[in-house]
């Protein structure tokens, strides 16, 4: 049964490989020109003079915010690049390797020949389930780690690591969502046994989980922190650590607070020293910000949580196809 | 004896509409079986009931006493070609064979190369650039290299012209011989399989109809002919299956175990076409042999 899944799936493997080459070319040109860049333009030696300070005074420049803007807008068309053909690679693998893995059996008539032979479909499942699945982590986990290679200066610059969409693209949650994907496509394709319909559900079905898992459930994986830190001063968090800013005053901003703990508005304000009488008037002395954060060093917690989360969906799902095509299908 | 196949209250629901229902049939091992019946009869339906490839609504099938579908084992006893002979058409000849090989405890290699070879079917080729003659030899290769004691054959020559169709039956007819297993092969070409199959099905209307060995239902079907009259009864016969009038003459297939003596029709044997054709252009025309029919049903 292992050569039968080899021999079918070998050559999607191959083009997953082709594909993957091209792709890493690409990656380790423009990777390699981002962190030349960043250390050319003194970036990154500013960034290890910070190093994990979790305050910056940010009037003497410590937070290397302005070089690290430059840097994220110089690499804008890369990032916007990035983020949509990263987003795509786990839906393709649904596409491509789930939803045919039944529904072409059933389309082209040779699920007559093939469970016709002496093996029971548990096993045709398991073997077909275990071999495309082993496929996908190597694939998009070899991608994966390619990709974090190629963040990490962007990260460094921008502070983002940990922000929606960024951290999609990155660590260990790639393979949680193809295998989710190709889990969701093996099911979508035996229950409607056609492979066009199956991509459909596919895209669908991954699009509302990923999103309702991103926004609903992922700012909450561990309690979030809480910070307060005084308007009128030179010192803030350091942004570029990449902590979450989850919200405070509305999502994903914080909020201003007067010194009785009035809330004034979201955002954040600062006046550095000497404070300008106006910004006395607005918000008084003593005012303050306040900030719901998840800090950058849950960074790995959180990839490890919301990969067990799709890895977990995909067994669950995989199982139900395995026990749909044993007692439902034709 | 074991009975080949067996099916008790068989049916088969699809959305609403039954595709096979209440059916109920046994084959015994070493005959090879017709089943025929016009388009949508269920015919494909009851093959893939029969080789697990569907699980049934109602009733139960079983192959040699055992269920294929929950079963490997059955399955490994069972060789199956399914309509219009699918085959991996990106798979060679050579690698279907593997496939076979890795997938069936009692698979002949040897037996299907050599097979192949005197077909001049290339093993190297891919299945997708072989002619459809060559496909369905092939997929009858993989069937009988599996060694099964059932063979199941759902319209194997039915997208084959009359000379492979010729081919195929032949080749088929000539490995059923030398190993003595039982088949069920459904066709609505009818001529194809007289004098080839001993036993007959006849699915009409999602039910069977007519079920029995060849030779015994030829042998108690007669035509008769005579004078023109629109009384259908007559002495000695147990059910007129299909009437048909000309102006001054009617023809009558009849069923009878007793020879007619009425001299004023003339008897004339029937042949399996006239045979099955009468019994579908007659749904109402009735189960066939069961019990015989009692005198007083006379």
């Amino acid at each position: 049964m292992i050569w039968l899944a080899w021999r079918q799936h070998r050559g999607q493997l191959l083009s997953a490989a082709v594909a993957f080459g091209l792709l890493a070319v690409f990656l380790f040109v423009t990777g390699t020109s981002m962190r030349h860049t960043s250390t050319a333009s003194g970036l990154s030696a500013c960034l290890d003079q910070v190093g994990g300070a979790s305050m910056v005074n940010f009037v003497k420049g410590e937070g290397c915010r302005e070089l690290g803007d430059a840097f994220a807008a110089r690499y804008f068309g890369l990032r916007l690049l990035g983020l949509v053909l990263f987003t795509v690679v786990p839906l393709l693998v649904g596409m491509f390797w789930g939803a045919p893995l039944i529904a072409r059996e059933s389309e082209r008539g040779t699920d007559a020949l093939v469970w016709t032979q002496s093996v029971s479909r548990r096993r045709w499942a398991s073997t077909e389930f275990a071999m495309v699945a082993s496929m996908t982590i190597i694939a998009v986990g070899s991608y994966a780690v390619l990709v974090t290679w190629w963040y990490a200066p962007l990260n460094a610059a921008a502070g983002e690591r940990f922000q929606w969409l960024i951290f999609d693209q990155q660590g260990s949650v790639p393979v949680g969502y193809a295998l989710f994907a190709f889990a969701l496509g093996v099911l979508a394709g035996a229950i409607t046994g056609r492979t066009l319909r199956a991509m459909a559900v596919t895209v669908v079905g991954f699009l509302v989980v990923r999103f309702a898992v991103a926004v609903w459930l992922r700012p909450h994986y561990l309690a979030a922190l809480q910070r307060k830190y005084p308007v009128m001063s030179s010192t803030e968090p350091n942004r570029l650590l990449g902590d979450w800013l989850i919200g405070g005053g509305g999502p994903g901003v914080g909020a201003v607070y007067d010194a009785l703990g009035h809330k004034l508005k979201g955002g954040q304000m600062m006046c550095p020293p000497p404070v300008a009488q106006a910004c006395i008037d607005q918000v008084g002395r003593g005012a303050y910000n306040f900030e719901i954060y998840q800090p950058a060093h849950r960074f790995w917690a959180f990839q490890s949580i919301e990969t067990a989360i799709f890895v977990a969906l995909a067994i669950v799902l995989l199982f139900v196809a395995a026990w749909w095509l044993e007692h439902r299908m034709a | 004896m074991t009975l080949a196949l067996e099916a008790i209250g068989l049916g088969k629901r699809y959305g609403r509409t039954w595709g096979l229902r209440d059916c109920s049939l046994s084959i015994p091992p070493g005959h090879v079986a017709a089943l025929v019946g016009p388009n949508g009869a269920g015919k494909t339906t009851l093959l893939k009931l029969a080789v697990g490839l569907l699980r049934p609504s109602a009733g139960a099938i079983r192959t040699f006493g055992e269920t294929p579908r929950d079963d490997p084992s059955a399955l490994a006893r069972i060789g199956f070609v399914g309509q219009d002979t699918p085959l991996y058409a990106d798979f060679t000849v050579a690698e279907l064979l593997t496939m076979g090989e890795k997938l069936n405890p009692r698979w002949d290699q040897a037996g299907a190369k050599d097979r192949l070879g005197r077909l001049a079917i290339p093993l190297d080729r891919k299945t997708g650039r072989l002619s459809g003659g060559q496909r369905a030899q092939v997929a009858l290769t993989l069937a009988l290299a599996k060694q099964p004691e059932l063979l199941v054959l759902d319209e194997p020559v039915a997208s084959l012209d009359p000379l492979a169709r010729k081919d195929f039956l032949a080749a088929l007819m000539g490995s059923v011989a030398e190993r003595g297993l039982t088949v069920i092969l459904s066709s609505h070409l009818i001529a194809d399989l007289e004098h080839r199959c001993d036993y007959l099905i006849v699915l009409s209307e999602s039910r069977v109809q007519a079920l029995g060995q060849v030779d015994e239902l030829l042998s108690r079907h007669w035509i008769l002919v005579g004078p023109r009259r629109d009384d259908e009864r007559v002495a000695g016969v147990d059910v007129v299956v299909q009437v048909s009038h000309t102006d001054r003459q009617t023809t009558m297939l009849v069923r009878s175990d007793a020879a007619i003596t009425d001299p004023s029709w003339t008897v004339h044997a029937v042949g399996l076409e006239e045979l099955v054709l009468a019994y579908l252009a007659e749904p109402s025309a009735g189960m066939l042999p069961g019990p015989r029919p009692t005198e007083g049903q006379r």
